[in-house]
């Protein structure tokens, strides 16, 4: 039975454990096989109980090909991580702060959310969609938000999921859709007590007010950027307004998000290799959704030439390239090397080339291989096989003495193949740089 | 960097722990564990992170069935002494729900339920599935003595769905034979599944690389391998 709440973030109370290992941190082996409350207790209290966390069971038969035509329609949005930090929710939150993988697709994708559309009906004309109004054969279908909710708590309660992405063709208007996909969500906050993870996709073109009202509801929101310009946007997507429909609403969220707290922030996504654009160009682009609008993620998808789509006659943008940029977006995000660093990275046409970029920047930017015993933590996340958590425990480790050997290295998380050429360890280089075929 | 509480709950729970590595991880600060070379302290790092890794695995591979209205149970096969962890997770995600895990030989069952978590230990999935079914059994019908025979009616009336489901199954009917009368949750996932699955490609890591056979087995991953596996009665024979 559903209990009728309004849905807010607000902390549980704290809990108590019956049991003696959980109450403290054990303190040796045998602490760990605790039998406190009897089964025919627990029976009674869980019968008891008037609180249902997964909602209805299934009820009314649901349409399959509804589900595989939406789902197929989301198979090129990325969502990578079920994380969310949410205030107040450390002990019972649903959403972990790393995210979990249920199920890998065959290519190895990490399948952890229901990823549908709302409806496939859509009145732009993208040229790579296979949602665009003039796509060859396609059949529209759309869920209603109670069908929606069905759907996704019945996956929940078997732990297929982790929680809801939720993205859409326009409909017939994008404010009285994107009104629907709320509705949806607020139903499994506040009718189901669901507090599992979600991703809501702003559609191009919905109203401020739309876009507070999901991000009251939701772990995270995007817009999809699609293209680096309002250039390459008018090859990609003539119907679409660039600056009016995608960074106007990234900037609403922007907005908003200084007094609604948003737990995964924003993220958005653009297609690669669909309208001639170069990776500088992308790169240019990611630089003002991180810097300017403070975005989360910047998401990648190579694009694919698919069948009744305009573009079904272009060349398929090969899956290294966006593996390149997702390098290029971690040297900037997580080891924080600056612009003018990262530009080693690029061939004189504004392309990356297939190989490693933080080999390419490195060599670049090291003259001889460096001592691990005195270089400082930025010098050592420009190494090749030396992250930040490994820069880290090197930083540590010295403190107690120095590092003479290059397996007291790959102790501590160094990548060696990679990183010998740019080390000095015990007064002697592994290889020369030159040797290091690139 | 690790807590100490933490890595001595997880040093412990690991399946080769000694009185010896844990008195050694007591006097260890959280820096040395993180950046020690001293191949003990690295085993102890390593220890820890296997378990850790297992819990996370559990976490998103066990699938949970439900066996009427209060129970959700599911098998997990563990390599370490991680079946609580694993039940109070689920027990807190879902409350007032009893989270039944196991496999033929133990079986771990928590409850979260009005700000309390309640634990039991078992001797095996199944002999625990009946027990509670037993008891819930004779609730239901105490309750219907009292003139209040709601939750009996419902559990019995799910019973009957999961038996009849079973049933289905076991004829082997494509799943669009039951698409207007009712819908299979397992159908539900293969469709969903496989409208977002891709073809395995060369080189990149591929499906095989990132779930483990075990893993696989344990989570009945069928959509993912094309076929059936374990079902309760499959449970129940062991």
């Amino acid at each position: 039975m559903a209990i009728s709440v309004m849905w807010v973030w607000r902390p549980l109370p704290p809990t108590r454990i019956l049991s003696p290992s959980a109450t403290h941190d054990p303190i040796s082996r045998e602490d760990h096989h605790p039998n406190v409350t009897s089964l025919e207790k627990m029976a009674r209290l869980a019968t008891e109980s008037c609180f249902d966390s997964v909602g209805p069971a299934p009820g009314r038969a649901i349409d399959l090909a509804k589900v595989e035509a939406l789902g197929r329609g989301t198979k090129y949005d990325l969502c990578t991580s079920s994380a969310a930090k949410r205030q107040g929710e450390d002990a019972l939150g649903s959403a972990l702060r790393g995210g979990l993988c249920h199920s890998f697709t065959g290519s190895g994708r990490c399948v952890s959310l229901f990823k549908t559309l709302y409806t496939n009906a859509c009145p732009h004309d993208c040229g790579y969609c296979p949602n665009a109004s003039i796509s060859a054969g396609k059949k529209i279908f759309s869920y209603d938000p109670e069908e929606l909710v069905r759907i996704t708590l019945a996956l929940y309660r078997e732990n297929r999921i982790e929680g809801l992405f939720l993205s859409s063709g326009i409909g017939r208007d994008e404010n009285e859709t994107m009104e629907e996909m709320i509705e949806a969500v607020r139903l499994l906050r506040s009718a189901h007590h669901f507090r599992g993870y979600v991703h809501l996709k702003i559609l191009p073109g919905s109203s401020k007010e739309h876009v507070r009202e999901a991000m009251e509801l939701a772990d995270r929101v995007s817009v999809n950027l699609e293209a680096p310009s309002s250039a390459r946007m008018a090859e990609l997507c003539p119907s679409k307004e660039y600056e009016r429909d995608i960074l106007a609403r990234q900037r609403y969220i922007q907005d908003i998000s200084r007094y609604v707290a948003l737990p995964a922030g924003q993220t958005t996504q653009m297609v690669v290799g669909a309208a001639g654009e170069t990776d500088r160009e992308i790169f240019d682009r990611l630089l003002l959704e991180y810097d300017v609008l403070n975005l989360k993620r910047v998401y990648f998808s190579a694009f694919t030439p698919l069948a009744g789509t305009a573009f079904e006659d272009r060349e398929k943008a090969p899956a290294w390239r966006e593996h390149r940029l997702y390098q290029i977006d971690w040297l900037y995000r997580i080891y924080k090397l600056d612009e003018g660093e990262i530009a080693a990275a690029f061939d004189d046409s504004g392309y990356l080339p297939d190989g490693d970029p933080k080999v390419a920047i490195a060599r670049a930017s090291f003259e001889e291989p460096i001592d691990p015993n005195g270089a400082s933590f930025a010098e050592l996340i420009r190494v090749p096989g030396i992250g930040p958590k490994t820069a880290r425990r090197i930083l540590l480790c010295r403190k107690n003495g120095r590092i003479e050997r290059m397996r007291d290295l790959a102790a501590l998380g160094v990548a060696a193949r990679r990183a010998g050429p740019f080390l000095k360890v015990g007064g002697k280089a592994a290889a020369t740089l030159d040797r290091w075929g690139v | 960097m690790m807590r100490t509480g933490e890595l001595l709950r997880h040093l412990a729970a690991h399946r080769n722990s000694t009185d010896r590595l844990m008195a050694r991880a007591r006097t260890l600060s959280p820096e040395e564990v993180e950046a020690s070379t001293d191949p003990e302290v690295l085993r102890i790092r390593r220890m820890v992170l296997a378990v850790r890794g297992e819990v996370c695995r559990m976490r998103g591979f066990i699938r949970l069935r439900p066996l009427g209205e209060r129970v959700l149970w599911g098998r997990i096969s563990p390599h370490h002494d991680v079946g609580f962890e694993i039940s109070d997770f689920f027990a807190r995600r879902f409350p007032g729900k009893l989270i039944v895990l196991g496999d033929g030989r133990r079986s771990w069952t928590s409850l979260y339920s009005e700000g309390a978590l309640h634990r039991q230990i078992g001797d095996g999935l199944s002999s625990t599935l009946a027990d509670i079914s037993r008891i819930m059994d004779l609730l239901a019908e105490g309750s219907e003595e009292k003139g209040d025979g709601v939750t009996g009616a419902d559990e019995k009336a799910e019973k009957g769905r999961d038996g009849g489901e079973e049933k289905e199954r076991e004829k082997g009917q494509p799943s669009e034979a039951r698409e207007g009368g009712g819908m299979e949750r397992s159908d539900l996932w293969s469709v969903y599944y496989r409208s977002q699955d891709e073809p395995r490609k060369a080189g990149g890591r591929r499906y095989s690389g990132r779930i483990s056979r075990r893993a696989e087995r344990s989570a009945s991953l069928e959509a993912e391998r094309g076929s059936a596996t374990a079902k309760l009665e499959d449970l129940r024979r062991r």
